[in-house]
């Protein structure tokens, strides 16, 4: 009996090493979510609700923002170099390649237990050094001391998503911005005319016009325009769909956006706990 | 007759083909050499950033009353001896100067973590908020350092594969394009200022 209840506790000890074992960085390169609680310090709701409102934001404002808590920084390395090394890898170049706007926040739990917020190299100036440093010293701290880590996830989310609000417009791409824009305008432009050819037209036929030549090119004109309009219409209905869906998938998709290139210039801070 | 224009003709492509061959290859380098400025001047304007930073930080620290005296004197003299050496990219292709360059700045960073550690022992220091906020953006600083003689080393690393490797060799030393400088971390470098409250 004694024997079994030991072997039991071995057992148990042994799994529980299993899952103490440490990621290593290339496990944690590979699988990029938004939260990434290696740590298993969130509960399952915080996370859900977290990874909702960051994809969100992601998508009405650019910035990307992406959360790791581990155990320890593997191959005990520093938060920064371990920042560094992560931001180089594909998915992980948070941001986009114009505005370098990511954020990246790493937790540890293990001595040195650290918190870090580093922002991309575009966002430095909405999230300065001191202002991170102070809201890790007031609002981060004593939360993390007392265990209340689905608090600190929800208030880091929040100071990071307001300090970093309207910094950049929209994620829409460029290219698919300027094509709408065009469609729209010559839909604008399409109806201007049609309204302009019309007024003409009705003055033409209510006033007493002089050439009646003139007039009746005119009615053949705006009597073709009605044809075009659908094609035209149709024309960007279409490129408006393509859109949305590009929308969608980056915002369905597991990892919740891709890492845009952005960059990362050593900026941010945060400390130990 | 035939024949010999097609020898006049094989002559003439194969000159033109070499032509592009070169002037790719010196495009190459003058590109790769343009980058490595850009992330020298990188290194140079984070460097600058932390030598900003540490007149105020000397006087705060001053105003706490901080009795080693001597610590100070050192980081104020470390500071000026950064501020006296030559910063032009030229440091680059001479091993002695850019030698000099690294070991001012990592001299400024060894006695910059002694004043810290120092600190350590003045609670009313700890609390200063200016202390506090200085403290915030020289970490942030070292950390910038870090991350642009990062980016500065894998520049370089390019660079000087291009120029010491075949073909690439042959024709660096034609056009001037010399081997570059890399950041060693040097005994002591890695000891950047630990801040911790």
């Amino acid at each position: 009996m004694k024997l079994k209840t030991s072997l039991f506790s071995i057992c148990l000890f042994i799994l529980s090493l299993q899952t103490l074992q440490a990621q290593t960085f290339d496990e944690i390169v590979k699988n990029r979510k938004v939260i990434n609680d290696y740590a298993g310090i969130f509960s399952e709701q915080a996370v859900l609700s977290a990874m909702d409102s960051l994809v969100r934001y992601s998508n009405r404002t650019g910035n990307q923002i992406v959360i790791i808590t581990l155990k320890q920084i593997p191959d005990n390395d520093d938060p920064i170099n371990f920042a560094i090394r992560l931001w180089k890898q594909k998915k992980w170049k948070l941001g986009d390649e114009k505005n370098d706007n990511g954020v990246m926040v790493i937790i540890t739990t293990e001595k040195p237990r650290e918190f870090k917020i580093f922002p991309g190299s575009g966002l430095e100036g909405a999230l300065p050094d001191v202002v991170i440093k102070r809201f890790f010293r007031e609002e981060a701290v004593p939360r993390l001391k007392a265990g209340q880590f689905d608090e600190v996830l929800a208030r880091t989310i929040y100071f990071i998503c307001a300090s970093t609000e309207g910094e950049y417009k929209t994620t829409a791409k460029k290219g698919d911005l300027s094509l709408s824009d065009f469609l729209v305008g010559g839909v604008i432009l399409l109806v201007l005319f049609l309204v302009l050819s019309n007024i003409s037209k009705r003055s033409n036929n209510g006033g007493n016009n002089l050439g009646g030549g003139s007039r009746k090119t005119r009615t053949s004109d705006t009597a073709a325009w009605p044809f075009l309009l659908p094609l035209i219409f149709g024309g960007g209905g279409h490129s408006g769909g393509s859109g949305w869906g590009g929308g969608g998938s980056s915002g369905g998709g597991f990892g919740g956006f891709s890492g845009g290139g952005g960059s990362f210039g050593g900026g941010g801070g945060g400390g130990s706990w | 007759m035939s024949k010999g224009l097609w020898i006049g003709g094989g002559i003439v492509l194969f000159v033109v083909i070499i032509f592009f061959w070169v002037t790719g290859q010196y495009n190459g380098m003058v590109t790769l050499n343009e980058e490595v400025n850009n992330a020298w001047a990188k290194v140079q304007s984070d460097y600058q950033r932390r030598s900003d930073l540490i007149p105020n930080l000397v006087e705060t620290v001053k105003g706490a009353a901080v009795q080693e005296k001597s610590i100070l004197l050192g980081v104020t003299e470390a500071r000026a001896k950064v501020g006296q050496l030559s910063i032009t990219p030229e440091i680059l292709n001479n091993p002695q100067a850019f030698k000099q360059f690294q070991q001012a700045q990592d001299g400024l960073s060894s006695a910059l973590s002694r004043l810290m550690v120092v600190n350590e022992n003045y609670p009313q220091l700890k609390t200063n908020q200016n202390y506090q906020d200085l403290m915030a953006q020289l970490e942030g600083t070292e950390n910038r350092i870090k991350k642009s003689r990062d980016d500065f080393n894998d520049v370089v690393k390019v660079y000087n594969q291009l120029v010491k490797q075949f073909p690439g060799v042959l024709f660096a030393g034609m056009f001037g394009f010399g081997e570059k400088q890399y950041f060693e971390a040097a005994a002591g470098s890695e000891n950047t200022p630990k801040v911790q409250f």
